[in-house]
């Protein structure tokens, strides 16, 4: 029997694959900006106008969703934790480190009420409440000193600051890898994705071993 | 109906008077200015007395010349100080106060006169620069020959008015007028010309033939900078430039554009420029108003010209800054729509820094004044040529200047480019006194010819002559000798000082199209900030030169000696205060980044490995 859950709105799906293909181009741009002298793809000055529009869209989308999460108590996705969370967490893990390669079972069962596990809720919170927001921030600081020197500029060290940008930027690289690759240990190598483009996620398993908490409303599960 | 012509009358009245003011406006000035009679020292007509014409008494009539004596800088600038070591290394006349006529006879053609040249006969020339026709040969050779005197007169030869006859000068009474004055139309009075400039400052070239320019010490600006001011295009010109068929640019844009110097290095009170120094001006004014008659500043014209922020001695200047920058003329930002943050690009940088993107003119690298060539001369070498300096064969290869950092008074620390010339120089007792030129003369020749024990020590091939190349103290048994001769002299605690001095480079500049406009010439690992600069072909006594003081700029790079014996210099942007983008980076966040990378796509191939291999030992054991 095929479980088919609808995990994903279409808002989150289009906010998910925005910010993906916003961070990608940003790494990029950045990147070329950084070392112009190893990537060119848009030329120095198509980086700095690219990067700047990027970082622009990214904070619109981000105040939209923020938006989006507050009014339909889907924030609570990232905030709500089980009593025996750092259990869940270490069952995770362990899960990663080799329960995955002996062909257990994946410890825990999405479903529309909880659809991260404590590990990606812990990673998810640090990537939006502190990284997000530190490269956005520093930033606007650059993107400031650079329009208003005179002003602006001399309120900071613009080397401290695009450093701090820099290392933000490292950071995320390393998250898209990881995220990326995390997306293949579904119960298919590509059904994580699937869910995000579809928004539906398949599963053929048997029931779930760590049952969801009760929903707190109708139930949007489909059984056939 | 009657035909109408091409102008009614009224407008071709107009036409006619604008035409006749045109017309008369280069003589404008001239015409304005009553006939001159020439007095000599004792205020005597020249044509009377027969004697030397002396400006200081010719002027002194309407413009009060002892005003103009103590305010300018062309008179004091050499009595200063700093200024007493002419050339980069050479050593200073206040080693040698009983050498001034000597030192004067030597390099009083760069002099104006007056101030302590005054005093030596050298009387405060006029009409070198505020008159047409100038013959400036004429009187360097006057200097030259020590009839300092004479020097003034002799300038006047250019119109004609007097000539040398049997070794010495007589007026030209037919020249005069009847009452026994030169009218100011003939003496062509007026501003200094960039002409005249350039006679002593560099060369400057407004003629049609092609240009020519080698370098000479008595040129300051073209031998310490490679500067030229022309309209004359690159390609036009007489010169070697290396690719100069695909250069169309004139030597300087705003020579091309008819710019001349006084437009920007007017005098200080003049009240069609007048500007207070940017830290002089008041708070909340884009100008002041407020500046003195014409009739003040022709009584009492203030010859402290208008600057910048010169490399040496803008410190203790008050006028420097007071001269008009590029900003004051040009609106940055709507011509450079191209160029990313251009606020922040001018709030860092001059103009210079990509207006002059290559120098296409030799310019002084080295000034060596521990050896001396055959005509007393330091050994030199020049940036931008591999040969002869002064051969019109020597291949001319346009050279990057020196991009660095100096503080700008009320504009910061700014990026600008810079000629980096280097001097070594013989000092002895415990303040490090220069030794003097002559004493270099006595350690170095015994009569005309090199000191025998000089020649053993340094003639390497052996055929008792010393070559140019042999002409260097690159081994301490070398240096011995010459510190021996000097010993010799009584001189004590004989040392060799090394000094870099960044001369700014603000003349010949780029049009736009020229300028550097490619982004990765900064931002980039190979950007000009980091680029290597040679100091010098070599370290004379091994000593490395350090940064004179009172340069406002700063190196923050590093130093290296090549296996060739080669002295280099390489930019760290890190070390800087400027951020540039691309070319500043830390190098622990980036090799942390790139690393930590590359650890978690191994981490991740690993993991994905184990578990493919796990899906087939489990897929083997579920068929099993």
């Amino acid at each position: 029997m095929i479980r088919r859950i609808y995990l994903y709105s279409t808002y989150e799906r289009v906010w998910h694959w925005s910010q993906a293909l916003g961070i990608l181009l940003l790494l990029l741009s950045g990147y070329e900006l950084h070392r112009p002298d190893q990537l060119h793809i848009f030329g120095m000055q198509g980086a700095a106008w690219l990067h700047n529009l990027l970082g622009l869209l990214l904070i619109i989308n981000a105040i939209f969703s923020l938006f989006y999460h507050v009014a339909t108590g889907e924030i609570r996705q990232y905030l709500r934790q089980p009593d025996d969370v750092f259990t869940l967490a270490i069952q995770q893990a362990r899960y990663y480190a080799y329960g995955i390669f002996r062909g257990d079972p994946h410890p825990f069962d999405r479903s529309p009420q909880r659809k991260l596990n404590p590990i990606q809720q812990a990673t998810y919170v640090v990537i939006l409440n502190v990284l997000l927001p530190l490269q956005v921030i520093t930033g606007s600081m650059i993107w400031g000193a650079a329009r208003y020197p005179d002003s602006v500029g001399r309120l900071w060290s613009l080397r401290l600051v695009s450093l701090i940008h820099t290392a933000g930027a490292w950071a995320f690289a390393l998250f898209v890898i990881v995220h990326v690759y995390m997306t293949t240990t579904g119960h298919h190598p590509f059904s994580n994705i699937k869910a995000m483009i579809t928004g539906y996620e398949e599963d053929e398993r048997p029931e779930p071993t760590i049952q969801p908490q009760a929903p707190p409303e109708a139930s949007q599960q489909e059984v056939r | 109906m009657a035909r109408r012509g091409a102008f009614s009358a009224p407008g071709a009245i107009i036409l006619l008077t604008l035409l006749l003011l045109l017309a008369a406006m280069p003589t404008a000035a001239a015409a304005l200015h009553p006939d001159v009679e020439l007095l000599d020292a004792d205020g005597n007509n020249v044509l009377d007395s027969g004697g030397p014409v002396s400006p200081m008494q010719t002027c002194n009539g309407c413009h009060d010349t002892d005003f103009i004596a103590a305010h300018s800088d062309h008179i004091q600038a050499l009595d200063r100080p700093q200024h007493a070591r002419l050339a980069p290394g050479q050593p200073s006349y206040a080693a040698d106060p009983a050498g001034y006529v000597r030192w004067l006879k030597a390099y009083g053609t760069m002099h104006v006169g007056g101030g302590d040249a005054a005093k030596a006969g050298l009387d405060l020339d006029c009409f070198l620069c505020h008159t047409v026709r100038p013959d400036v040969e004429a009187r360097n050779r006057e200097i030259t020959d020590g009839r300092f005197r004479w020097a003034a007169t002799a300038t006047l030869s250019g119109l004609g008015v007097v000539e040398k006859t049997g070794g010495s000068w007589q007026w030209k009474r037919a020249s005069f007028n009847e009452d026994a004055a030169l009218s100011a139309d003939f003496l062509g009075i007026g501003a200094p010309t960039s002409t005249a400039c350039g006679a002593c400052h560099g060369t400057v070239d407004f003629s049609r033939a092609p240009l020519t320019s080698f370098p000479d010490p008595s040129n300051w600006n073209t031998y310490l900078r490679g500067e030229i001011y022309s309209p004359q295009r690159l390609a036009d010109s007489g010169m070697n430039i290396q690719g100069k068929d695909h250069l169309g640019r004139p030597f300087d844009v705003h020579a091309e554009r008819m710019v001349s110097c006084s437009n920007c290095h007017h005098a200080q009170n003049d009240p069609a420029s007048f500007r207070s120094a940017q830290e002089r001006r008041l708070g909340r004014l884009h100008t002041d108003v407020r500046r003195p008659s014409i009739g003040d500043f022709l009584e009492t014209p203030d010859h402290r010209l208008a600057r910048g922020w010169t490399s040496f001695g803008a410190a203790d200047d008050p006028f420097a800054g007071s001269m008009r920058r590029c900003e004051d003329c040009h609106e940055v930002e709507s011509s450079h729509t191209w160029l990313p943050y251009p606020k922040l690009h001018m709030a860092a940088m001059d103009c210079e820094s990509c207006h002059i993107p290559r120098v296409t003119a030799p310019a002084l690298q080295e000034a060596d004044w521990t050896v001396l060539t055959p005509e007393r001369q330091p050994r030199r070498v020049f940036r931008g040529v591999d040969g002869p300096a002064d051969s019109p064969a020597t291949l001319i290869t346009p050279w990057r200047p020196l991009l660095l950092e100096r503080f700008e008074g009320g504009r910061g620390e700014r990026i600008s480019p810079f000629s980096l010339v280097t001097s070594w120089r013989w000092v002895s007792g415990p303040k490090g006194e220069d030794v003097s030129q002559e004493e270099l003369n006595q350690a170095w020749f015994e009569g005309d010819d090199y000191a025998p024990s000089i020649v053993a020590a340094l003639d390497a091939n052996q055929d008792h002559q010393l070559s140019p190349d042999e002409l260097v103290l690159d081994t301490p048994t070398k240096v011995d000798v010459v510190r021996k001769r000097l010993e010799g002299l009584g001189l004590k605690d004989l040392r060799i000082v090394g000094e870099m001095e960044p001369y700014g480079l603000h003349h010949g500049v780029a049009p736009g199209s020229y300028a550097q406009s490619d982004c990765q010439a900064c931002h980039g690992r190979g950007s000009q900030f980091r680029r290597a600069t040679q100091v010098a072909s070599v370290l004379p006594g091994g000593v490395e030169p350090a940064l004179a003081a009172g340069s406002g700029s700063h190196m923050d790079g590093h130093f290296w000696k090549d296996q060739d014996g080669r002295y280099w210099y390489q930019g760290e942007i890190q070390q800087s205060s400027v951020y540039v983008l691309g070319a500043s980076y830390d190098p622990i966040i980036d090799f942390l980044g790139k690393w930590l990378i590359v650890l978690t796509l191994l981490v991740v191939a690993f993991h994905a490995l184990l578990r493919f291999l796990g899906a087939r030992r489990n897929q083997r054991e579920v068929q099993s």
